[in-house]
């Protein structure tokens, strides 16, 4: 895993959601972990590639995400449909874009994949078994954990 | 006098579109440029649609995503500019590294404005692009 690539992406994670929530996003306790990931409720995933390999996962419960697209949207979000769905992906999209523009600047070259949306109860997230950096925010929407894994080729 | 500083800080009535394929950054965008004066004229969901409509909707400004579907952004405001070589684009996304800000402006854009954007920004960068002919 390296640092120098997960770092930005963390960075990106709570500065976006600091600007679109209009607060601070405090950072808990980071945690390293390898095994199946358990759902929240909704999860966003995005495949990093190029210099390196990875995905960057956020992981919310169903009232944090309804929270968050709510407030980015200023009305009713409750069913998580098309357009609560498509705020969380843009939120997403964010993120990535941002850390990847950090990292490009910095020399890099990484691309990063359309964000996908999971939405469920008890879901278990497999496949995903590389070293992952777990770092929950505090919103007060709730918490977002993200999830962030990165090897070089 | 009075009225003169006040003038400065208010955007003069103009006509927008949004190409994005997020629901969300359109409406998003359109909530933002209605705020400062603007009048949506449509949205294009992508960069050939974007191309397509333009001629018909003739807006003062586009407001351009760059990774879409079908066409991306860049290669849309040269379609644009070939068509009206006075067109008005403000390239908006979340990919706002250096090289990539500086091929949107080589494309023809006028401006770079990056997600998330902050209405103060957008309103700063539409009266700069706005007033710049």
């Amino acid at each position: 895993m390296r640092y120098t690539f997960i770092r930005p992406f963390l960075d990106a994670a709570q500065t976006v959601l600091e600007d679109v929530l209009s607060e601070q996003t405090p950072v808990g306790e980071p945690q390293l972990s390898s095994k199946t990931l358990a759902g929240l409720g909704v999860a966003t995933i995005v495949g990093i590639t190029g210099e390196a390999d990875g995905r960057l996962l956020i992981n919310m419960t169903r009232e944090s995400a309804v929270g968050i697209a709510q407030a980015m949207n200023g009305e009713d979000c409750s069913e998580l449909g098309a357009l609560g769905q498509d705020t969380l992906a843009e939120l997403t999209s964010m993120v990535t874009g941002r850390a990847i523009s950090t990292l490009n600047d910095a020399g890099h070259r990484l691309r990063v994949s359309p964000p996908t949306i999971l939405i469920g109860e008890n879901l278990t997230i497999s496949g995903l078994e590389m070293e992952t950096l777990v770092v929950p925010l505090e919103t007060t929407h709730g918490k977002v954990v993200v999830n962030i894994a990165v090897t070089t080729n | 006098m009075k009225n003169k500083e006040r003038d400065k800080n208010v955007v003069s009535n103009f006509s927008f579109m949004v190409v994005d394929d997020s629901q969300f950054a359109c409406r998003n965008m359109e909530k933002m440029m209605v705020a400062i004066g603007g009048t949506l004229v449509g949205f294009a969901n992508n960069g050939r649609e974007a191309v397509e409509r333009y001629p018909k909707l003739h807006p003062d400004l586009v407001l351009m995503d760059i990774t879409m579907p079908e066409m991306e952004g860049i290669e849309a405001v040269e379609g644009i500019l070939a068509q009206d070589s006075s067109a008005k684009v403000v390239m908006v996304s979340s990919m706002g590294y250096q090289g990539m800000i500086k091929k949107a402006l080589a494309s023809g854009a006028k401006h770079f404005l990056i997600k998330p954007v902050k209405p103060e920004q957008a309103a700063s960068v539409v009266k700069f692009v706005l007033k710049e002919s």
